[in-house]
């Protein structure tokens, strides 16, 4: 794990730069302003990861909906959006401009529309994270994995991009926001990004020994 | 007296960066602006029709209203050069004059 002031200013505006741009798309999507709060972005150790999306103490275990995308290439990574399985059932409901409380079960066309929404959200991350670091992050297809707990999840997400978690660095934040459409509703997401420690930390190199403009 | 600075900050519910944007705001105006504002706090949840007639794209948005640019902070508002520059706080503290044309500070 990397603990780098430099780490944490580029992640801050990424996560800004991503939330401003994909709520701004999600927003003329649903043909509502979309209004998203902007948590402080943390760089964290694997070990202490637990989402806060609503969930209580045993968030490790709970099941949630969550959009996935890896990034390979000179860097390895991956991002992944996750929701309470009741948000995401709000959502269907916001994407397909349904009354609240409508959807019960998500059916192919929500899950492809979930998709796409943390295809938005995600790709962002990566695209602005991408023109910060001067370096071409190349994403893979976004893949969307439902009721599976968080904490199996993170497993099979480190594992496949490092032999244990002392490898990975761990970048998270909050996407929480609010419609006019769910009046009240704090739709609450948690986004963590894990990377391959060492390309993070020889990027990062790069990057300090290009002086600033 | 009047008022000088009009400002208006928009935040969600009572999550951690509302409640921080709070904090430091009132921290940064009482220290530098201090009977010299009127600071109007709005939840987007519970007031989503004022946050769309102002454009209102994510919380915390800090909005100076007057005087005159209106100007915008969004985002983190712990940083102090970032609120002292976007209320125009660099130079040296100006004379404010009420409308008797007495001078106030």
């Amino acid at each position: 794990m990397i603990q780098n002031k430099n780490l944490q200013e580029i992640h801050e505006e990424a996560c800004l730069s991503a939330c401003l741009k994909s709520f701004a798309a999600m927003s003329k999507l649903i043909g509502q302003q979309t209004i998203v709060d902007i948590v402080n972005p943390r760089v964290k150790n694997v070990k202490e990861l637990a989402p806060t999306v609503g969930l209580d103490k045993t968030a490790m275990k709970t099941a949630m909906i969550v959009v996935s995308l890896p990034a390979r290439g000179r860097i390895e990574g991956n991002v992944l959006l996750m929701f309470s399985r009741q948000d995401a059932l709000n959502l269907c409901d916001l994407l397909f401009k349904r009354e609240p409380g409508t959807t019960k079960e998500v059916t192919e066309l929500d899950k492809s529309a979930l998709q796409e929404l943390g295809n938005i959200i995600c790709g962002s991350y990566f695209s602005s994270l991408a023109n910060r670091v001067k370096i071409k992050i190349v994403e893979h297809m976004a893949q969307i994995i439902f009721d599976e707990p968080f904490e199996k999840m993170l497993e099979r997400t480190i594992e496949g991009l490092a032999p244990n978690r002392d490898e990975v660095t761990a970048l998270e934040t909050e996407f929480n926001f609010s419609t006019p459409g769910f009046r009240g509703h704090l739709f609450k997401s948690y986004f963590l990004v894990i990377f391959q420690t060492a390309q993070l930390e020889m990027i990062l190199d790069t990057l300090q020994e290009v002086p600033a403009i | 007296m009047s008022k000088e600075y009009i400002l208006k900050l928009y935040i969600t519910d009572d999550t951690a960066s509302s409640q921080a944007a709070i904090k430091s705001l009132n921290g940064i105006i009482e220290k530098e602006i201090r009977d010299l504002y009127t600071l109007e706090i709005v939840d987007v949840l519970e007031r989503p029709e004022m946050a769309e007639q102002d454009r209102i794209l994510a919380t915390p948005t800090l909005i100076k209203v007057s005087p005159a640019p209106a100007k915008r902070i969004i985002g983190d508002l712990s940083d102090w050069g970032k609120i002292r520059s976007g209320l125009e706080l660099n130079n040296e503290p100006k004379q404010l004059v009420d409308s008797d044309k007495n001078i106030i500070s």
